[in-house]
């Protein structure tokens, strides 16, 4: 028995467009004009931000706020963003954004300092639990907020270890963390079932739109009689179902799945187990090519990966992080994230320089685990994009922080946040933007941004994202001003 | 540099200074709507989602051999993960529901006859037979006639539009998709107030609870004549499903004990792979025999000191074993080894490379095992270190200064002497002497004015800590009912529970008794 019912009446077969990369980078020859995915990338430890902007020519800071990357260089000793330098073209830096909403304490309940568990904020933009539970308290990520939205049938919440809601990227709409999925097999299980196949422009297809409806129709009705004999969040919960039910009858499964090559038996065989330091990488690839494949079959519009957390100690063993002697001064309890992510701010003369070493080599591996991402989505050609680019230049990349750096880490101030891909339709690319007085303490706020994502996915009638006593502060609303073109 | 243990402690807890004590109405449905009385244990009613496992399992009971499918866990509170107001299906995974729906009505179709339950598949025939099973078995309670018609007119109309097998499957996918399979109802009859749940919804709620499955013959029995409303129907229905209740048992000492960490601790510390497997499988044979089979109680499970396993488990704990790759009963040292605590299992999900270890496992007695909470601060590490010690300080010397430091000792004073306690197990689990580095291990621990030579006596004294047996007593609550009733020191049907539990010497039989015969069990505020 062959059936397509997974793709909904709405599928709209585009050209073939081939799937072999057109190489990093993008040697397009057109503007990209697919549908924009959406992306967020999270690495942990913080950064040192002087060893993680780019520099001028004689090694001293950017001389403009606003300033273009081909002038710039990411190419210096200890640099953290080292293996970014192939993709200035694509990468906008923001230099100097901080989560002010943390600070905000507008009423109980909420901590007025990040780290740990306030990770959430950076997708939430809302003021972080004083539990430890993580839940946002009805503020959902950004994530599933535009998934939402977007309308197509999955979203991807992906992790390279780090399972678990401790840390976690994606909060539901009642703000309760959404647990990653750490094994690129599971995640491509989750984004293709099985029976699977890409669409061939040669068979016919039968559309099924109306027997999916009605099944989908049937349980509405329960659904419905359930929630009016229930009240307060027993009601909300069952009302959330209902509008999810609701939303696949109407969008008939997102947006039009294109030619896309993959089928359910693609799996990746990748399990996901890492074990070593050196499986973060391929992993980290695995996960992010099956998002790429899944953006491409239209399968999925939102995702999130979260490559390691403070833990396990992978980091430790890095080649570079033990040839910089970071080790010798702790012995066999020598941990990154303790070590040289809590220590170094402390440390002076001979052991900063060593401990400076450690930690930038270690972050500058963490760069590479982005870099590598970043060749996965443009390795794949958008089939919904009418010009061949690649996903990449369809996909808006949010590459953060576990938190920000302030000459002190766990700080909620100057969190190191990359934007990348998107075409530069929406945000400007190539960038680095400094966007306060380092120094100063003239916060900014990321709300801004999440603002701009959204419009960067086509939804500009956002003009707020985050938290809801923060909703009507003007400073709060609107887009990233620097950041939009 | 031994400053590395107290950076370690001070990061992972950011601050130590704060409120202790007792949790409070944290979430959950127990402290009710405002206006009620805060010490009525009453939920409200509620649609409880199964769990991905109970998913699978009751697709398995309906149709034998299906495909597996993949579904989302729902947040965790208290590191319990089945919790009826956070389980939900929304937009961000509503599809994950319509693929598995499809999956299994698809392998339902090609399976034909067999999995139907028919004589002739793709007859119309077929189809009523099908429906004359299903929907009720689904729903685990009797369906009307009119629910059955407005399937087979679905049948009718899709196979008209489509083909049989199709119209079959979807008649699957939309039973499967139905809030009456997807959730356990706890709502009871029409009207508002406190109301009793159904009898069937009273029997989903004992079998799923007990034993993570659909009620059995018995169970449906009972609810088919009313008889479930009676507390001593039910007690009689918890003891006889207390045989199939080690799943249960595993699971919730798991994740009160916050064990998920295993692997990736085990990861950090070196912990073979294989030995982490056995290890998994020796507490799983762990809290079967001491919980369920043996009937014991808190103290036998915080000081038996055998356990089961292969030889590999025998080794890693220095025991003997006849050899082979069988699992049997294996003698530990008692000065070594007593209960729950102190299995490979516990000892390596709060373990660490290294010798922050001391901070690790007594935070997670005193938070996790006690119900206590820490409040972070935003206080300077480097400053609070500097203040304390230098650096060549022994563990000991910085568990003293620790809890002798005004910002911290308010939770570590209380907490490091139970790690300590633990430092004569590294952070794999293994029995150590000495550190790596060769200095010898110092565990004596002195807790509220006792001495304390071992970790094993430790964990006995805990057996008979009321703290430690309020915070199971609730915690299991919360896991029972998926939804926290609050402190048994204010909330009546825990308190109720909790003397039970005393009463018994500690027998986790009677504790589970104690809850399901309290009439909160089955009754709902609407």
């Amino acid at each position: 028995m062959r059936r397509r019912n997974f793709m909904g009446g709405s599928a709209a077969l585009l050209a073939l467009v081939g799937t072999s990369g057109l190489g990093r980078r993008s040697a397009r020859a057109a503007s990209p004009a697919g549908p924009v995915r959406f992306l967020a990338v999270r690495t942990p430890h913080g950064v040192d931000r002087d060893y993680w902007i780019p520099r001028q020519g004689n090694g001293a800071e950017p001389g403009a706020a606003d300033e273009a990357l081909s002038g710039l260089s990411f190419e210096y000793e200890n640099s953290i963003l080292d293996p970014l330098m192939p993709w200035r073209e694509q990468i906008t830096i923001l230099d100097g954004l901080d989560t002010k909403c943390t600070k905000e304490g507008t009423r109980s309940g909420v901590r007025t300092a990040h780290g740990h568990n306030e990770q959430g904020v950076m997708l939430t933009g809302a003021q972080p639990p004083s539990d430890r539970n993580g839940n946002y308290d009805g503020h959902p990520s950004l994530d599933f907020h535009l998934h939402a939205l977007l309308g197509a049938p999955v979203l991807l919440t992906a992790s390279v270890e780090g399972t678990g809601t401790w840390k976690c990227m994606s909060y539901d709409g009642g703000g309760a963390p959404r647990s990653p999925e750490s094994s690129p097999d599971a995640l491509f299980r989750q984004a293709f079932p099985e029976d699977f196949e890409p669409p061939n422009q040669n068979e016919p297809t039968i559309d099924y739109t109306e027997g999916e409806n009605r099944i989908l129709s049937y349980g509405e009705g329960q659904l419905l009689a359930l929630e009016a004999r229930l009240r307060d969040v027993e009601r909300a919960k069952i009302e959330a179902h209902r509008e999810a039910i609701a939303s696949r009858k109407t969008t008939g499964g997102g947006p039009p799945v294109g030619y896309c090559t993959t089928s359910g038996s693609d799996l990746p065989g990748v399990g996901g187990n890492v074990g070593d330091y050196t499986n973060v990488r391929p992993v980290a690839r695995a996960q992010a090519a099956v998002i790429a494949q899944a953006f491409a079959c239209g399968r999925s519009m939102c995702a999130t990966l979260q490559i390691l957390n403070d833990f396990p100690n992978y980091y430790t063993d890095v080649p570079e992080v033990q040839a910089s002697g970071a080790q010798a001064l702790y012995g066999n309890g020598f941990r990154f994230h303790e070590n040289l992510v809590h220590d170094y701010w402390n440390a002076s003369g001979a052991n900063l320089v060593t401990l400076r070493e450690g930690y930038t080599a270690g972050q500058r591996w963490a760069s590479g685990h982005f870099a590598a991402v970043l060749d996965e989505l443009s390795k794949v050609t958008d089939p919904l994009d009418p010009n061949g680019c690649s996903i990449l230049d369809n996909t808006v990349v949010y590459w953060h922080n576990e938190f920000g750096h302030d000459g002190h880490d766990n700080q909620h101030t100057r969190h190191p946040v990359v934007i990348a891909g998107g075409g530069g339709r929406t945000l400007r690319l190539g960038r680095y933007l400094r966007l306060r007085d380092i120094g100063g303490n003239n916060l900014t706020n990321h709300n801004q941004l999440l603002v701009s994502l959204a419009h960067a996915v086509g939804r500009t009638e956002i003009d707020f994202f985050g938290d809801r006593d923060l909703e009507n502060v003007a400073e709060y609303r609107g887009p990233l001003a620097p950041l939009m073109v | 540099m031994r400053r590395t243990s107290l950076v370690l402690a001070l990061s992972f807890f950011v601050g130590c200074v704060g409120s202790i004590g007792d949790v409070g109405n944290q979430g959950g449905s127990g402290s009710g709507p405002d206006g009620t009385d805060p010490t009525d244990p009453r939920l409200d009613a509620r649609a409880w989602r199964l769990t991905p496992a109970q998913y699978n399992t009751e697709v398995q009971r309906l149709f034998p051999g299906a495909p597996p499918v993949s579904l989302p866990a729902g947040a965790s509170e208290f590191g319990i993960t089945n919790n009826a107001a956070t389980a939900r299906i929304d937009l961000g995974n509503v599809v994950q529901y319509t693929e598995a729906a499809r999956i299994v009505g698809n392998w339902v179709a090609d399976q034909g006859a067999d999995a139907a339950r028919c004589d002739s598949f793709g007859t119309g025939a077929c189809v009523d037979q099908f429906l004359a099973w299903f929907p009720a078995a689904a729903y685990r309670r009797p369906v009307g006639a009119d629910e059955v018609a407005v399937l087979r007119d679905m049948y009718d109309d899709l196979e008209a539009a489509y083909d049989g097998t199709w119209a079959f499957s979807a008649v699957v996918r939309a039973v499967l998709l139905s809030p009456e399979f997807l959730y356990r109802h706890e709502v009871g009859p029409e009207g508002e107030g406190v109301v009793t749940i159904d009898p069937d919804e009273i029997a989903s709620l004992l079998a799923f609870s007990l034993t993570d499955a659909a009620p059995d013959e018995a169970l449906r029995e009972d609810a088919a004549s009313g008889r479930l409303a009676d507390p001593d129907v039910r007690e009689g229905h918890a003891r006889r499903l207390m045989d199939a209740s080690a799943p249960i048992w595993r699971r919730f000492f798991w994740e009160w004990l916050k064990m998920a960490t295993f692997r990736s601790q085990a990861n950090e510390t070196g912990l073979e792979e294989a030995i982490a497997d056995d290890l998994v499988d020796e507490y799983d044979r762990f809290i079967e025999e001491v919980v369920v089979e043996e009937r014991g109680t808190l103290r036998d499970l915080m000081t038996t000191s055998h356990t089961w396993g292969t030889a590999a488990v025998a080794d890693y704990y220095g025991a003997e074993h006849s050899g082979d790759d069988a699992v049997e009963r294996i003698e530990l040292d008692p000065e070594q080894r007593g209960g729950l605590l102190t299995l490979g299992t516990w000892l390596v999900a709060h373990g660490k490379d290294g010798r922050a270890n001391v901070v690790r496992r007594g935070m997670s007695v005193y938070i996790d095992a006690m119900c206590n909470v820490i409040k972070p601060l935003d206080i300077d590490l480097e400053d609070a270190l500097d203040d304390l010690v230098g650096a060549d300080a022994t563990v000991k010397e910085i568990v003293e200064a620790r809890s002798a430091a005004p910002s911290c000792g308010g939770c570590h004073r209380t907490s490091d002497p139970v790690g300590l306690a633990f430092e004569t197990y590294a952070g794999d689990g293994r029995w150590q002497d000495t550190y790596p580095d060769g200095q010898p291990v110092d565990s004596e621990a002195v807790i509220e004015g006792v001495t304390y030579q071992s970790a094993a006596a430790v964990s006995a004294a805990h057996a008979e800590d009321p703290s430690f047996r309020r915070c199971l007593v609730r915690r299991f609550g919360h896991f029972v009912m998926g939804a926290d009733f609050g402190n048994p020191r204010r909330v009546r049907a825990p308190r109720e529970a909790l003397a039970a539990f005393d009463e018994s010497g500690g027998s986790f039989e009677e504790l589970l008794v104690a809850v399901v015969r309290d009439p909160a069990f089955i009754e709902r505020k609407k």
